[in-house]
């Protein structure tokens, strides 16, 4: 057992030579979190947010904004901490093992409001500045 | 004539479906399907006349070779809030002509929000990209590392931990403790591959996730090895054809099991994989195995430099029919443009014994041999 264990550990500090602690900061825009200003939830946690739009959990229905946008990128490195390469290379591995599909997409921050104010359940995101008295807010992600 | 497992998958499928509520009409259609596929195109070439992970016309040589070159499509489709299908067909360069299969194709049947019944042909859940392995595009690599997701066939070398797909049912139950989320898959059916069947399959995936940047992953499976086919004996020897021989019919009704061990970091423009893998094939002491390997890749904007070290170790230690292979591969992902990656790899391949994935007919003309390689992926 002991030279089973040892077999283990053996390669993998092998690897672990290689590791470096590199981090990345930038500084980007607050993003709001929003549904419908009729909605039955009041507030998300960001663990809720990350689980809801990495189709995680169900407990609300997503919807995203257009791939390659400023405020999808920013929202996803905040909420996820994934930049747009992960996560389309996360949701490559979520379609294609079968097992989640990705949110419905809305172009902009209007098509946003527009899409949570028609579904009751829905959930989406928008540059904090686009908030307006026809949503309601359920976390700012700074 | 369908196997009584494919019978057992067919019917748990078929009651999945006719116990999901059928709310849907067929003008919603259009909203229920999505359909979306990816490619890789892949070139190598090595300094070795002998194919390397696979056969001549599907291995990697000094002729070079677009063996690897892949395409899928997957069909998706919510049929109802209890109920859904995935499905994907898969077309992969073999020798001059493409192969085409249907790669996988299953229900999945909502028990429970924290329990789910899958049933059909389910990609085999063993290895942290097992699930995804032909999308190109998801992960750093140009393919998973070969010495742990080898793509010998039944007539070479690998140390076989895991396989491209099973027919069965899978049982998945989601464990969520505040951060972590634990995912139980219990699955049982069996696979048929060339030349040997693997019956009374059945395994147990337990996957360890925190907050989708830290994994685990321990798995256990057993298989019972069936209609394994003989190649027969070849006088004047130790050839390889005879151990071959001895091995094959040995494997008959032998139980083949496999543990692994994974863990993987994704965040903060930091990758890190490492897998490891004991193989056994009843008591053929010569097809021990054990196979593991590590990636190291940081993101920097487009780019993704990332480098891999694998090794392969079969047999039992008396030299005779022994592998024991080193592979360090140095690779650069590039994201040229949304939903395109053109990826570059440089790998060494160290034959510390025996010829590793080379095969066992010939041995190659180094002990150390050099691969290029260059490749683009998409999704779509």
């Amino acid at each position: 057992m002991m030279n089973k264990i040892i077999n283990i550990i053996k390669p993998l500090s092998l690897v672990i030579v290689y590791c470096s602690a590199l981090f990345s900061y930038s500084a980007l825009a607050d993003i709001a979190v929003i549904a419908s200003s009729g909605s039955a939830t009041s507030s998300l946690s960001a663990k809720d947010v990350k689980k809801i739009f990495l189709g995680k959990s169900t407990a609300m229905t997503p919807v995203d904004q257009a791939d390659g946008s400023a405020t999808r990128n920013t929202f996803y490195e905040k909420a996820a901490n994934k930049n747009e390469s992960q996560m389309k290379a996360y949701w490559s591995k979520m379609i294609f093992s079968g097992k989640a599909t990705p949110p419905e997409i809305a172009t902009d921050d209007a098509a946003v409001k527009a899409w949570v104010a028609s579904n009751k359940n829905g959930v989406g995101y928008i540059d904090s500045g686009s908030v307006d008295g026809s949503v309601k807010v359920l976390l700012t992600i700074k | 004539m369908p196997s009584k497992h494919n019978k057992l998958a067919l019917a748990t499928l078929t009651t999945c479906i006719a116990l999901s509520p059928l709310s849907t009409h067929a003008e919603n259609w259009s909203d229920k399907l999505k359909i979306s596929g990816f490619a890789s195109a892949n070139y190598h070439i090595t300094d070795e006349p002998l194919p390397y992970n696979g056969e001549a016309g599907k291995g990697h040589d000094d002729q070079g070779s677009f063996a690897g070159t892949r395409l899928g499509l997957n069909f998706n489709a919510e049929i109802n809030e209890k109920f859904k299908f995935a499905g994907q067909y898969f077309a992969t360069k073999e020798e001059s002509n493409y192969a085409t299969h249907v790669d996988w194709a299953f229900g999945t049947l909502k028990l429970t929000d924290s329990l789910n019944l899958r049933a059909g042909k389910l990609k085999f859940p063993v290895g942290l990209v097992n699930e995804y392995i032909d999308v190109g595009y998801a992960y750093p690599w140009m393919h998973a590392p070969a010495s742990f997701y080898s793509e010998a066939g039944p007539n070479l070398n690998g140390p076989q931990v895991t396989r491209e797909a099973f027919s069965g049912a899978s049982l998945l139950w989601a464990l969520e403790l505040g951060d972590w989320i634990t995912e139980f898959d219990l699955y049982f059916g069996e696979v048929n591959l060339e030349g040997t069947d693997v019956r009374k399959l059945k395994g147990l995936v337990v996957n360890i996730n925190w907050d989708e940047e830290l994994f685990f992953e321990l798995s256990t499976y057993e298989g019972n090895m069936q209609n394994v086919a003989v190649e027969g004996a070849v006088s004047g020897g130790s050839t390889w054809e005879n151990m071959l021989f001895l091995m094959q019919g040995n494997m008959e009704r032998a139980d083949h099991s496999v543990d692994s061990f994974g863990v993987k970091y994704d965040s903060n423009n930091i990758l890190f994989m490492y897998e490891y893998a004991d193989v056994t094939m009843g008591d053929i002491v010569p097809m021990q195995a054990t196979a593991w390997y590590g990636t190291l890749g940081y993101q920097a904007g487009k780019f993704m430099p990332h480098i891999t070290l694998e090794n392969y170790t079969q047999g039992d230690g008396s030299g005779q029919f022994d592998d024991d292979q080193d592979t360090v591969t140095v690779g650069l992902r590039w994201d040229y443009i949304s939903n395109v990656a053109i990826k570059f790899e440089l790998t060494q391949i160290k034959l510390n014994q025996g010829n590793g994935l080379f095969g066992y007919e010939d041995d190659p003309a180094d002990n150390t041999i050099n691969m290029f390689g260059v490749g683009i992926d998409t999704v779509f």
